[in-house]
C-alpha cells in the first residue's frame, strides 16, 4: 500500500489486519505515537487522519491509503525545534509522565487548526477522548490556551 | 497484534457496482466496513467468524447532506462529525440530530463513525439511532433503491433488514410530521462523558396553539433489542397544552411503563432506569415544544 505520512509517501507491505498504529510504529519506526488499551478508550495512539484527530489503534493501515496522516514527529516546526503546542506544554508543565502526552497534543493540534480560539468548553470536549493517568487535565487545559494564545500572536 | 478481527481480505471499491460484485461474491463472508469503530463490539461476541472480507466503503460517493423536497437525505459513509458541521442540522425539525452528535463522545470516534454504522451496528444504546427514529427516518437501500422505515430496518442487537448482496445507501428524515411543521429534541443520561446511554430519548413534536398536535417518541439505552417507541405516551400527549408541566410530567408517569421495559444491568437497575427514563421524556419533550413554539414565534 502507499500511505502517506507526515509528508512523505511510504510504498509498504502490510497485512490486511494492521492497525494504523501498528504500521506507524513498527513498519515506520515513529513511536512517537502510543499503544495504550487498543480499544479506543485512551486516546494515547492519537494521530491525525486529514487533519482530523482519530485513534490510530481503531483503524486498519489500509483504511487511510489516499490520506495524510500526520503523527506527533510530523509537527511543523518552529523555530525553536518544537511546535507551538509541544512548547506550550512543557511551559505550561501539561504533561507528568508523558505517556498520553503525544495524544493530547495531537488532539489539541487538530483544535487549534479548526478553531484557532476555543474556549475552555471547547478545549475540554476536544480532549475527552484522552486520558492522563497522572489526572494533570487542569495544566493540560492551560497548555492548550496558551499554545492557542501564542499561535494568534504569531 | 491489535484490532480484535483479522480479514484475510480488505476491499476497497471505487464504484457501487464494483462493491455489489464483491458483495455478491463473498455473500456471508464479506462485509461492509465503513469507520470500522464498532468493529471492535462485533468481533468481540464472535460475530465476525464467519467474515473472510472486509469491503470498504469510504472511497464511494456515500458522504453527503442533500435537501429533497420532502427529506434530508444524508449518505450513510458520513461521518458523524461532518453531519455535525452540516447547516441543516440547526434547523428546528432536525435539531435531535445535533443534539445527538453533541451528546456523542468522543471527537477521534465521531471523526471516523459514521451515519450508517451507527444504524447498521443497531445497538439499543447508541444515541444517532434514537433521534434519527424519533424524526421518523426511513432508510433507502441499493441496489434495487429500496425504501424503508428505520424502525422497522433495525431488527435487533447487531441485527438489521438487509440482504448479503444490499447496503445501506442514505438515511430520509422527512420535513414534516402528519403533514405538518415539527421540532425536536434529543437528551441522553449517560454514567460519564463518554459512556453509553443509561437511557436516552428522542421527540419530535407539532403544537396547535400550545397544545400538543403529533407526537412521535423513542426511548433507546438498555430496554432490551432495540430503540421503542412510546405509543401509549404519545396518544396521552394529544392535546395537552405544553405550559401545563405537570401533566406532562403525570402523562410518562402513568404511561410509560406500558411501552418500555428497562433492564437491569450493571450500569443501572430497571427500576432506576424507569424513573430516569420518565424524567428524559419529561424534559425532551419540553424541549421540543420550547423550540417549536420559538419557531413559530420567528416565523
Amino acid at each position: 500500500m502507499e500511505l502517506d505520512v507526515n509528508g512523505q509517501k511510504y510504498s509498504l507491505e502490510v497485512s490486511s489486519w494492521e492497525s494504523l498504529n501498528t504500521v506507524i510504529r513498527e513498519h515506520l519506526g515513529l513511536i512517537g505515537t502510543k499503544r495504550g488499551c487498543e480499544t479506543g478508550g485512551c486516546g494515547s495512539c492519537t494521530v491525525l487522519v486529514d487533519g482530523q484527530a482519530v485513534y490510530s489503534c481503531m483503524m486498519y493501515a489500509l483504511q487511510a491509503a489516499g490520506k495524510k496522516v500526520t503523527t506527533i514527529e510530523g509537527l511543523e516546526r518552529t523555530s525553536s525545534g518544537l511546535d507551538s503546542v509541544q512548547k506550550s506544554f512543557m511551559e505550561a508543565g501539561g504533561l507528568q509522565c508523558g505517556f498520553c502526552t503525544p495524544g493530547f497534543i495531537m488532539s489539541a493540534r487538530a483544535l487549534i487548526d479548526s478553531n484557532p480560539r476555543p474556549s475552555e468548553e471547547e478545549i475540554k470536549d476536544a480532549i475527552v477522548g484522552n486520558l492522563c493517568r497522572c489526572t494533570g487535565y487542569k495544566k493540560i487545559v492551560d497548555s492548550i490556551k496558551l499554545a492557542a494564545l501564542a499561535e494568534s500572536k504569531t | 497484534m491489535s484490532l480484535a478481527f483479522r480479514p484475510k481480505y480488505y476491499f476497497k471499491p471505487e464504484t457501487q457496482p464494483e462493491l455489489e460484485k464483491y458483495l455478491k461474491e463473498y455473500g456471508a463472508r464479506g462485509r461492509i466496513i465503513a469507520g470500522g469503530t464498532g468493529l471492535y463490539e462485533i468481533a468481540h461476541r464472535g460475530l465476525l467468524s464467519e467474515i473472510e472480507a472486509l469491503i470498504d466503503i469510504g472511497r464511494l460517493e456515500l458522504s453527503y447532506v442533500k435537501e429533497e423536497k420532502e427529506f434530508l437525505s444524508i449518505g450513510s459513509a458520513t461521518t458523524m462529525t461532518s453531519l455535525a458541521k452540516s447547516p441543516f442540522i440547526s434547523r428546528n425539525e432536525y435539531s435531535a440530530l445535533g443534539d445527538a452528535l453533541r451528546a456523542i463522545q468522543p471527537l477521534q470516534v465521531k471523526n471516523v463513525a459514521t451515519v450508517g454504522g451507527a444504524i447498521c451496528t443497531a445497538l439499543p444504546f447508541l444515541d444517532l439511532p434514537v433521534a434519527m427514529l424519533a424524526l421518523g427516518a426511513k432508510v433507502e437501500i441499493s441496489p434495487g433503491r429500496t425504501r424503508k422505515r428505520l424502525s422497522e430496518f433495525i431488527k435487533g442487537y447487531f441485527s438489521v433488514e438487509l440482504l448479503e448482496s444490499e447496503f445501506l445507501k442514505e438515511v430520509q428524515i422527512p420535513k414534516e410530521i402528519q403533514g405538518g411543521e415539527y421540532s425536536s429534541a434529543f437528551q441522553k443520561f449517560a454514567l460519564t462523558h463518554d459512556d453509553w446511554a443509561i437511557m436516552n430519548c428522542s421527540v419530535a413534536l407539532a403544537l396547535d396553539d400550545s397544545r400538543i398536535k403529533a407526537s412521535r417518541i423513542f426511548f433507546g439505552g438498555g430496554l432490551g433489542e432495540k430503540p421503542l417507541q412510546a405509543q401509549n405516551v404519545e396518544s396521552a400527549l394529544a392535546g395537552i397544552n405544553v405550559a401545563e408541566e405537570s401533566k406532562i410530567k403525570d402523562t410518562f408517569e402513568k404511561n410509560l411503563q406500558t411501552d418500555i421495559e428497562p433492564v437491569s444491568d450493571i450500569r443501572a437497575s430497571s427500576e432506576y432506569r424507569m424513573h430516569i427514563a420518565k424524567v428524559l421524556g419529561r424534559r425532551t419533550t419540553i424541549q421540543a415544544a420550547e423550540r417549536f413554539s420559538k419557531g413559530a414565534h420567528e416565523n
